[in-house]
């Protein structure tokens, strides 16, 4: 090197001191890439622990949603059957049919798939063949439906009887033959994979008592209550007359007037009521209305009796059934409601303004000689008229029945077989009088409660039950 | 004249390191100096820091694994259950209430006892549930005399009908005049009719039987 020139000495320490910096570029251009990636291995992992920490974030509410789902899911699968209750179910069909009257001729299990391991729920299907009215056979499917465990009638066909004049019929109706496909499904309850366990569970759904509840609302199943025969008519029955057989009951047409007319009656029993419910009635007519309408009633169902006996073409036992029946059972449930209230009423007693009311137009009609209407109007009230002496109504009460007592007593006297043949009055001494043949004179008794207090010439003046009333002559 | 140059070699002038040479390996040792240093500092400092950072990272992700592993858990449990109860939902949905279909029909078609808008009857009745289409219901039907606005006062009683709204669709009114003898009056109007159900669930790709819980 010392011989080296000087031009040399400098290309050898610039290369050398451009290696040493070339090598060190090339380190810190390494280092740099490494740095690169440990960044962008970093970012992926901040990225990977802001997911963690979402998820983190999001346990609490996961946590309730599989507690709430896995409560529920325990109670939905209550609605399917294992496969111990499908005997059970088999069993309840015997009830059923016991309960609707229907004839069961026939259980029929569809195939099932064989892998039942696959599915965690597993459709089976029954085919029950019967015989059976209509109604019977509506109440039947109507059981099936309300059954606690799900099943669903997926298929169904009626085949209409009584075409022939020998039909069968239970309870009057015509029976059918029907087919029915069942389907329930079992449940595979074996978990997919593997069941979390959830720290502090018992505690949680505690907590969640409410809304796991409000949750299984929704799988309610939607049952149905079937109404019934109602009078309606089997549609799958030919309602028209058959001209070969005889008919010894009455006519169509007949039977049409005779629904008209019960109709009729129910309208008219219906009008009474809506009468004695107007602001504007009276209490003394609504008690009037009020016997009417129960007389009415009873006497209605009574003739309904024997008039139902008598329809026998289809459509107007319907209208029977909707139009009479009906509506007569409304009026007695009505009546029945009335008698209830009045039960209930906290006073037993009258108002005191129906009370005075009720004295003066007593008071009223005993001056104007209305005998008979004082008398009733007391007797439509006296079961409110026993009013304690304590209670300030009690002078009325006793002014009520002192005008009763004077009606009733006039009334009686009215009847009384009197008859003033001939007067002798004596102004210095007791005039007397001819009654019925036989003379009294003034102060003889006719009979126990019967006076003769006063004779004068144009009346004669009597005591009866201790009140004076004159006949005239 | 020779003259003779007695200094060692490395102290005579014409062999002293130049001053040219001499500034050059002093900027080249500053040169090389500052190229590892700044690699010593990039290497040993930025790279460093980065590897720390990762390792901060990984340890804060090792720490939320578990949780991360439970959370995984809980979320492919509440998926098994939804699908299962989605499914039991789907159960209870699809079914129809065949009493109450009857008695609303039945209502129809006695029509509170009035004869003369129409007094129909029915030779059978054939109910079929389809999951996809829905359930067809078909019955062969009758309505006395040979007015044939009685068809047609049916069809318009039974598009009215509480269940109508349920129907997808519903077969037009047709007739075949037929006659009794034996029955009275004996003439009648036969026709066939057709009720068609919207399906009671919406169907999606898999059917119920396929989808349930899985």
């Amino acid at each position: 090197m010392a011989n080296w020139t000087q031009k040399k000495q400098l290309l050898a320490i610039a290369g050398g001191a451009g290696a040493i910096c070339l090598l060190a570029a090339g380190g810190v251009y390494h280092a740099q890439v490494q740095i690169e990636e440990l960044g962008r291995i970093t970012l992926e992992k901040q990225q990977a622990i802001t997911v963690a920490e979402g998820k983190i974030a999001q346990i609490p509410t996961l946590e309730k949603e599989v507690i709430i789902l896995r409560e529920n899911l325990a109670e939905y699968v209550k609605i399917l059957p294992d496969t111990k209750e499908l005997v059970a179910f088999v069993r309840m069909l015997n009830q059923f049919e016991r309960q609707s009257g229907i004839v069961g001729t026939g259980l029929v299990q569809k195939a099932t798939r064989a892998d039942k391991s696959k599915d965690r729920f597993l459709a089976i299907e029954y085919t029950y063949d019967m015989t059976a009215t209509l109604w019977q056979f509506l109440k039947f499917v109507n059981l099936v439906e309300n059954y606690e465990r799900f099943v669903s009638i997926v298929d169904f066909s009626i085949q209409t009887g009584g075409k022939g004049k020998n039909e069968d019929t239970r309870d009057g109706d015509i029976v059918h033959t029907m087919r029915v496909t069942m389907q329930t499904y079992t449940y595979n309850g074996k978990p997919a994979g593997k069941e979390v366990e959830i720290p502090d569970y018992a505690a949680q759904r505690e907590a969640l008592r409410e809304e796991i509840w409000k949750r299984m609302q929704a799988i309610r199943i939607d049952k149905y209550e079937h109404r019934g025969h109602q009078g309606r008519r089997d549609i799958f029955v030919d309602p028209r007359e058959r001209g070969d057989l005889r008919n010894q009951g009455p006519s169509p047409a007949e039977q049409r007037a005779l629904v008209e007319k019960y109709v009729g009656e129910v309208t008219r029993l219906r009008e009474i009521l809506q009468r004695m419910r107007r602001p504007d009635t009276t209490l003394f007519e609504q008690y009037a209305l009020e016997k009417g309408l129960r007389e009415g009633i009873e006497r209605l169902g009574s003739e309904v009796v024997v008039g139902e006996g008598r329809l026998s073409y289809a459509p107007y036992r319907l209208r029977w059934a909707r139009e009479v029946i009906g509506p007569l059972e409304d009026l007695r449930q009505q009546i029945h409601d009335v008698a209830r209230t009045e039960q209930k009423r906290a006073d037993p007693f009258l108002p005191m303004p129906e009370l005075e009311q009720m004295v003066a137009e007593m008071e009223r009609d005993c001056g104007s000689g209305m005998l008979e209407e004082a008398k009733r109007r007391y007797e439509a009230v006296s079961n409110r008229l026993n009013v304690p002496t304590t209670d300030p109504r009690y002078a009325l009460a006793v002014a009520a029945k002192a005008w009763h007592h004077k009606a009733s007593t006039a009334l009686d006297f009215k009847t009384m077989d009197i008859r003033v043949q001939g007067v002798v009055v004596n102004r210095g001494g007791r005039s007397g009088v001819l009654l019925n043949g036989e003379v009294y004179e003034e102060g003889d008794y006719v009979s126990d409660d019967l006076l003769v207090k006063l004779v004068e010439e144009e009346q004669v003046w009597f005591v009866f039950r201790g009140l004076t009333l004159v006949r005239t002559m | 004249m020779i003259r003779i140059n007695l200094l060692p070699a490395d102290l005579r002038r014409g062999n002293r390191i130049p001053a040219k040479v001499l500034g050059a390996a002093f900027a080249g040792a500053i040169a090389a100096s500052a190229a590892v240093g700044w690699f010593g500092i990039v290497w040993f400092g930025d790279l460093g820091a980065a590897e720390t950072a990762l390792r901060e990272v990984e340890a804060r992700l090792a720490e939320r694994e578990k949780r991360v592993v439970y959370h995984d858990q809980l979320q492919a449990n509440r998926k098994d259950y939804g699908g299962r109860v989605q499914t039991i939902q789907e159960i209870a949905k699809s079914r129809r209430l065949w009493s109450k279909f009857c008695d609303e029909l039945i209502d129809v078609v006695n029509n509170n006892g009035d004869t003369e808008r129409h007094l129909a009857w029915f030779d059978g009745m054939t109910v079929k549930s389809d999951p996809k289409k829905g359930a067809t219901v078909t019955m062969p039907g009758n309505v006395q005399e040979a007015d044939k606005s009685r068809v047609a006062n049916l069809h318009e009683d039974l598009e009215a009908a509480p269940f109508a709204p349920e129907l997808a669709s519903k077969s037009d009114p047709t007739f075949r005049l037929e006659v009794d003898k034996v029955r009275i009056p004996a003439q009648s109007l036969a026709f066939p009719l057709a009720l068609q159900f919207q399906p009671t669930v919406v169907e999606e790709k898999k059917g119920v039987k396929k989808a349930p819980g899985k």
